[in-house]
């Protein structure tokens, strides 16, 4: 039994915090660092380009992107795209290749207005010459660029299919919006959109293994992050209760605020445990312990974002329910977190 | 990062529970399943069957009698104890008075106490609060006046647990009541219950039970030999005491024991739930579990990180969380079991039929001794977050 990162682990610690910590949300820019420092590449083979980084180097760089409160498409991206591919039956390396080097982008698109995430899909998949003909609409697709490639999820018949295509396909058509925590997405409709024979990723059971797989990486992926994001918050909520000065005595002199703050560690702490414990869970062989192990950190993570990011807008008062504020926004991150683990 | 135990600590498991299969009696095993009230001879003769291969006393360093174990051996060795429905060693003896025998002790004390100490052949009982000193112990007033070689004791203590079986109760005393802090005059004692002046009553908790007491010190002759370490320095031990009883206090195998109960009652059929009724309270109890999972990774990454000797701030969260699980997952044993709970005893029968609501009621106080959570909090306030 051992909780410590080794040095490897350190190392891309400290190179990760520093990189994320270098100011300004420009989202561009900030991938190109992070592409450069190889973070795009990091859960994808060796042999496809990539650094074979496992789950808990994962959660390492999640809890540095969490801390530094970074908005990126990371888990569309290269945890939920990224893990279809490269666990598909024939991983397309070329893709994954050029993934990991920024030569392409990837998006998830796999949500569907009023279904459960795990739900059939309504998007359908019909075989036609030479491949297939998808219809349907996808939304808050997020990191899809027009000259890049997405990876989408659809119903063929009763069984699950996934495929990979450009986003210049035609018969496809884009609106774009942002979300309430500050991320740019995209609805995506396809009409008779056509995917030739080598774009389909997997199919039946495959295919739903890899949905449920890029569900659980993401989980996982989340949970760290959430603990970066809560860190971040709490020292900032620590910050303010000892220098905002009420009644000519320091918040922190109060008891009832003092006790709200070792709510918040607690949850916090309660979180970094699943954080570890999904890091340590989300390559199991074991189907139904995986599954298992994946809900709790759910559940938990859940209840802390919750937690820690309602009460630290109701210590830092007024000024924790402004947009401009680090922790105003750091909430709306957590409450996203909060319902994407919720989703069943 | 690792989460498995060594190959050496899951066969040190295997044998603790192998021991506890052989040697706890069917009956004792039974009560504590069940969450009942455990009679003297339950918890002296589990004592005294740990104490004869060495295990009663599991934080006590090898050269005072302990095993010699490791913090990980420790949690494995407690967690297979509720595992399997084993009582744990009295923690009076093992817990509070042994360590601080055995850190401040003299060698008269150590020689007379500690090996009875261990085999329970004395049974301790805990003299700290009283009805004006609670969170606030240092308020206490009960005082010990020197005439020569004895102290003159005089005052009334509260909330001993299971003192009416006691033989001796270590005792926070007032030495100097004109010390400039109230921490400052406080001293340690040993007091035999078998001496003049010494009363103990019951008091019956909302359970129905009688496990505490109070007891009345009336002129009570206390040699001065049976002080632990100096005058008016009582407050350095009984902190000492006091953060030894705060470790490793998450007690997750019981929590987890009453969460098997409650699904067992949510999956069977006799205890006249709606459907609805299963579907929350099984949605509580999925909670519950994987906040008891999280908590069990807290408490190994806390005991990982343990440094010998050193109290751990943070182990006050353990106790926060812990209590709280622990309270939760009584609660919905409770509600799980509906009317089945409702009657307290039989005619004539010692045992409620059914011990959920008494468990439940019980476990309101786990918040409140050890430290209530409150002092909890301030402690994590100021030692973890430096507020």
């Amino acid at each position: 039994m051992n909780f410590d990162l080794n040095e490897d682990q350190a190392l891309l610690k400290a190179t990760a915090e520093k990189l994320f910590s270098v100011p300004g949300d420009n989202h561009a820019p900030l991938w190109t660092r992070m592409a450069e420092a190889g973070f795009l590449a990091a859960p994808f083979d060796e042999a496809h380009g990539g650094m074979g980084l496992g789950p808990v180097e994962m959660m390492v760089l999640a809890e540095a992107a969490g801390g530094a409160q970074a908005v990126t498409p990371y888990v569309s991206s290269i945890i939920m795209a990224g893990s279809a591919l490269r666990m598909a039956p024939e991983p397309d390396g070329d893709l994954i290749g050029a993934v990991a080097e920024a030569r392409a982008s990837l998006a998830w698109a796999h949500d569907e207005k009023g279904l459960a995430a795990g739900a059939d899909r309504q998007t359908t998949a019909t075989a036609v010459a030479g491949g297939w003909q998808l219809t349907g609409k996808k939304i808050h697709v997020a990191g899809l660029a027009g000259d890049g490639h997405m990876v989408v999820t659809a119903q063929s018949g009763g069984s699950p299919m996934i495929f990979k295509l450009p986003a210049e396909t035609g018969g496809i058509s884009t609106l774009h919006y942002r979300l309430f925590d500050g991320s740019s997405v995209s609805e995506v409709s396809f009409t008779d959109a056509h995917v030739p024979a080598d774009g389909r990723v997997a199919s039946g059971d495959a295919a739903a293994v890899l949905i449920t797989r890029a569900r659980e990486y993401a989980a996982a992926w989340l949970a760290g992050e959430a603990v970066g994001l809560m860190q971040t918050v709490l020292d900032a909520t620590l910050d303010h209760l000892r220098t905002r000065k009420q009644f000519d005595m320091p918040l922190s002199s109060l008891q009832s605020l003092r006790h709200l703050a070792v709510d918040m560690l607690v949850a916090l702490e309660q979180a970094r445990s699943m954080a570890m414990f999904a890091a340590l869970s989300v390559d199991e062989n074991d189907n139904l312990a995986r599954a298992a192990a994946i809900s709790q950190v759910r559940s938990v993570v859940a209840k802390s974002c919750r937690l820690v990011g309602q009460t630290a807008v109701q210590l830092h008062g007024g000024i924790g329910v402004t947009e401009e504020h680090p922790v105003g926004r750091a909430f709306r991150r957590l409450t996203m977190i909060d319902l994407e683990m919720s989703r069943a | 990062m690792d989460l498995s135990f060594s190959p050496e600590d899951v066969a040190f498991r295997e044998t603790v529970r192998a021991f506890i299969d052989v040697n706890l009696a069917t009956e004792t095993r039974r009560k504590v399943e069940e969450g009942r009230e455990l009679a003297k001879s339950d918890i002296v003769n589990w004592q005294k069957a740990l104490n004869a291969v060495g295990w009663a006393t599991p934080s006590w360093p090898q050269s005072a009698g302990g095993p010699g174990w490791s913090p990980v051996q420790r949690h494995i060795f407690m967690e297979a104890l509720y595992e399997g429905c084993a009582p744990e060693p009295l923690s009076f003896n093992v817990s509070m008075i042994g360590p601080v025998l055995i850190q401040y002790g003299s060698e008269e004390q150590k020689s007379r106490f500690l090996s009875a100490t261990a085999s329970l052949d004395i049974w301790w009982a805990q003299g700290f609060s009283e009805p004006g000193a609670g969170s606030d112990l240092a308020a206490l007033s009960t005082s010990a006046v020197r005439d020569g070689e004895t102290y003159i004791v005089n005052g009334q203590k509260l909330w001993q647990g299971m003192a009416h079986h006691a033989d001796w109760m270590f005792t926070l005393v007032r030495t100097d009541p004109g010390a400039a802090k109230k921490q400052g005059g406080i001293s340690l004692l040993l007091i035999d219950l078998k001496s003049p002046g010494v009363t103990i009553r019951p008091i019956i908790t909302i359970d129905g039970r009688h496990e505490v007491n109070e007891v009345f010190l009336d002129n009570v002759q206390v040699p001065v030999t049976d002080r632990i370490g100096d005058e008016n320095n009582g407050w350095t031990y009984a902190k000492y005491l006091l953060s030894n009883e705060r470790t490793g206090i998450a007690r997750i195998g019981m929590t987890r024991r009453l969460l098997v109960r409650a699904r067992a009652a949510l999956e069977g059929p006799d205890f006249g739930l709606t459907d609805r009724d299963r579907l929350t309270l099984s949605g509580e109890a999925e909670a519950i579990e994987a906040e008891l999972k999280a908590l069990e990774i807290t408490q190994l990454r806390i005991l990982a990180a343990q440094k010998v000797g050193q109290a751990d701030p943070r182990s006050s969260i353990l106790k926060i969380k812990g209590t709280s699980l622990r309270q939760a997952a009584s609660e919905l044993l409770m509600r799980a079991t509906g009317t089945a709970g409702y009657a307290f005893a039989l005619e004539g029968e010692d045992e409620a039929p059914f011990e959920a609501v008494p468990n439940y009621l019980t476990l309101r106080a786990a918040s409140i001794y050890g430290g209530a959570t409150e002092v909890q909090k301030n402690i994590v306030a100021s030692g973890v977050l430096g507020l």
